[in-house]
């Protein structure tokens, strides 16, 4: 049974089953089937990444989502109610692929479709079917058809097509969801986490800092309302996460800017993320208490149930703080005053202020590398933890300066950098999180009052404590692998002087 | 690909009706299949509303495959291909007489389908001829239906002996009862007759119905248009009963 030859059509407005088997009566009789309606929801997380992966996520009425790719089902399976997190889904491959997609991200309805389909066939003077196809409708739009020719005759499939094309009809790619979203004018926009920011290397240092300061607040204020709607974690975390990078952007870019604007940001930029620092280390624990609990004997499970009702409750009560904050008018004030902080003309009263931003980027970016380089040198077995600490918020600024300006840099050429730098940074974060954990469990140790939930806390800080000190001798091979000659040569060859990118 | 034949020397015992309703439960089984329909009188190409083409390709059917290939068309069901027959094909004796190898000639065109198929079936006209030894050679199943008299009983035993007589495997006969009424007491005496006379009949049996002569008003296989009557559940319980013994049928007669 050779492939089927198919077509695809656009139809004329008001080309709907009537108006086709009117038109097409003189090859035979058109019969439709009744067709159904089906409403969809299409889901997404905030940043639209299934969407920016070039597929498409629904969830029809009885709570089947499908994952749509290349106008194919990919996967489907039955939801749960109420599911907005892929740990929430029944195993297999849709799940798997969400949690690739959509991170910690909860799915949000962004869109609704109504599509009807109806299947028709084309008998002959026999009453044998010769032509196939589906018609689909949709509100507002070209309704689509799809002509299927069948085996044995193709006489009557070219001239049902010479037809359609005579009555207006345009041939086009197989009906799909995702197209039939963009024509609904619907579809999202994907949001970029990280730039680019539309710099050149040649224009002045401040010009581009500032551009690149601007771009990166209004990002933040972006996460304001699923702050506020409490959606998932995810919008707190971006939220500080971006105020952390212009943050760390005005501090490691200060000689580019008038030497008083990185100060008075930051008294903004302090003030404005200080509610959420709570509620954001609140919500670390919660997202791991799964993990948590099964590093808990059974004898302090009930103490461990405690104490996750107690910090449910100081998170809501970290969630209304940060909400009261984001209301109110000193926010908006300072948020104003930031603006326009930041979007003043340039006065290239900074050193490097007028110097190429290309320039400044590359000779920055050695020369941190170099420092790291020659602390992690020196790191062994007994250099305290605080150094180690150290080290980690210098590579965290690497980091940043790597990715702030990737877009003056070659495409591809900052990969093996990358990923160099994440391998340890991976390392680091793991050895910074257990130690904060620690910080945070003695914290709730000294206010409780009942034993049990105290002894599950102790319990949990003692098993962080081997982590910890596991997780330690890791760092020191990781320092020795970021600092050595082929990684330095790497980094010298990129950002040495003679290197610069051009515009 | 599996080949399988409906055939018998006589005529209006029910091979048309089986290989259709075979063919239809076949592909509804999901297996990609297509009908042969050897007969001159296209009565099989009739009850799926297939036309055979203008041209007289008869002679041109033993010849290559790809002669086959352009006359196929789709049924009106999934996965349900039809060859119809053509008005040249009550040449096919002749032709045979005159080609060399022309008993194995049907074997070799269809080898070259088994890409495209899972299971061919052939219905064949009531002759016993160059035709049917073709057949013979190319099924690894015939399929016979027996309607349980005392005629039908000796041309049953007439087609064992010519089995016999040239050599083919008598394994490969499936006879079954066709056309039965139960409350004929003959129909039941035969049938427990042949039945210990001769091996190899299939256990479920197709009534004598009358939703399997009305085929012919509906143009349609009984499940289309009788999907819950006992002559439709005849015919699959007779496909799922055939299908394993199908596939076991090995290559070592090939």
């Amino acid at each position: 049974m050779t492939a089927a030859l198919e077509m695809h059509f656009s139809l004329p407005q008001g080309c709907d089953p009537q108006a086709l088997q009117a038109a097409l009566a003189a090859q035979g009789e058109v019969e439709f089937s009744r067709g159904r309606r089906e409403h969809v929801d299409v889901l997404d997380n905030f940043p639209a990444d299934i969407w920016r992966r070039g597929a498409l996520l629904t969830r029809n009425r009885s709570g089947q989502l499908v994952w749509w790719q290349g106008g194919h089902c990919a996967h489907q399976l039955d939801a749960p109610a109420d599911s907005r997190f892929w740990w929430q889904l029944p195993d297999g491959p849709l799940r798997n692929g969400l949690a690739e997609t959509i991170g910690l991200w909860s799915l949000q309805v962004i869109a609704r479709l109504s599509v009807q389909r109806r299947g028709f066939v084309l008998r002959n003077d026999d009453g044998k079917i010769v032509v196939r196809g589906e018609w689909f409708g949709l509100p507002d739009q070209a309704a689509r058809l799809r002509v299927q020719a069948l085996r044995g005759y193709t006489g009557e499939f070219d001239r049902v097509r010479d037809n359609l094309l005579s009555l207006g009809a345009e041939p086009g790619s197989p009906f799909d969801l995702r197209q039939a979203l963009e024509q609904s004018q619907a579809a999202p926009m994907p949001l970029s986490l990280k730039g680019p920011y539309g710099i050149r290397a040649a224009e002045p240092a401040e010009d581009a800092v500032r551009t690149m300061a601007v771009s990166m607040f209004a990002q933040a204020r972006v996460f304001e309302a699923g702050v506020i709607d409490d959606h998932d974690t995810e919008f707190v975390h971006q939220y500080r996460v971006s105020l952390r990078k212009l943050r760390s952007l005005l501090a490691l870019m200060k000689s580019a800017l008038p030497p008083a604007l990185p100060g008075q940001a930051k008294q903004d930029l302090a003030r404005m993320a200080s509610a959420m620092g709570t509620l954001r280390d609140l919500d670390v624990f919660l997202l791991d208490q799964d993990a948590y609990r099964n590093m808990l004997p059974a004898a302090f499970q009930g103490g461990f149930e405690q104490l996750l009702v107690q910090i449910r409750k100081d998170r809501q009560r970290a969630l209304a703080a940060t909400r009261r904050q984001l209301k109110s008018q000193a926010y908006a004030q300072r948020c104003e005053h930031l603006e326009r902080l930041l979007m003043a003309a340039p006065r290239y009263a900074g050193s490097a202020a007028a110097k190429p931003v290309g320039r400044v980027a590359s000779s920055r970016i050695l020369k941190r590398y170099l420092r790291i380089r020659q602390a992690s040198l020196a790191v062994t077995a007994e250099t305290p933890d605080e150094q180690v600490h150290q080290i980690r918020i210098e590579c965290k600024k690497l980091r940043y300066m790597l990715e702030f300006f990737a877009e003056l840099y070659p495409r591809g050429h900052l990969k093996p950098l990358n990923r160099a730098l994440k391998r340890l940074q991976d390392v680091l974060g793991r050895f910074n999180d257990v130690c904060v954990q620690q910080t945070f469990l003695a914290d709730y140790a000294q206010r409780s009052a009942d034993p049990a939930q105290s002894a599950a806390i102790h319990g949990l800080i003692a098993v962080l404590h081997q982590d910890q000190v596991r997780v330690r001798s890791q760092v020191e091979s990781e320092l020795g692998g970021f600092a050595a000659d082929d990684v330095a040569a790497n980094f010298t060859a990129m950002f040495g002087r003679n290197r610069s990118p051009e515009a | 690909m599996k080949v399988v034949a409906c055939y018998s020397m006589k005529g209006g015992v029910g091979k048309t009706a089986t290989a259709v309703n075979l063919s239809y439960w076949a592909a509804s089984r999901g297996l990609k299949t297509l009908l042969i329909d050897l007969d001159a009188q296209g009565a099989s190409s009739f009850y799926f509303r297939v036309k055979p083409g203008r041209k007289k390709w008869g002679k041109r059917f033993f010849h290559a495959y790809e002669a086959l290939l352009a006359q196929i068309r789709a049924s009106d069901y999934e996965d349900l291909d039809v060859l119809p027959a053509h008005l040249s094909f009550r040449n096919f004796d002749a032709l045979l007489a005159s080609l060399e190898k022309r008993k194995t000639r049907l074997r070799r065109i269809l080898k070259g389908l088994k890409n495209e198929y899972d299971l061919i079936v052939l219905d064949c006209p009531p002759t016993i001829s160059h035709l049917s030894e073709a057949v013979f050679n190319a099924a690894d199943l015939v399929l016979v239906p027996v309607i349980p008299t005392t005629l039908s009983e000796r041309t049953y035993e007439q087609l064992l002996d010519f089995f016999a007589d040239k050599g083919y495997a008598s394994e490969s006969v499936i006879p079954f009862f066709s056309m039965v009424q139960r409350q004929k007491a003959l129909h039941k005496a035969t049938m427990a007759h042949m039945r210990q006379r001769h091996s190899g009949f299939l256990d479920g049996v197709i009534p004598f119905a009358r939703d399997i002569e009305n085929m012919g008003e509906h143009r349609a296989p009984v499940a289309v248009f009788a999907a819950r009557k006992p002559a439709s559940k005849a015919y699959l319980g007779m496909f799922d009963e055939l299908w394993p013994r199908l596939r076991r049928k090995g290559k070592k007669n090939r």
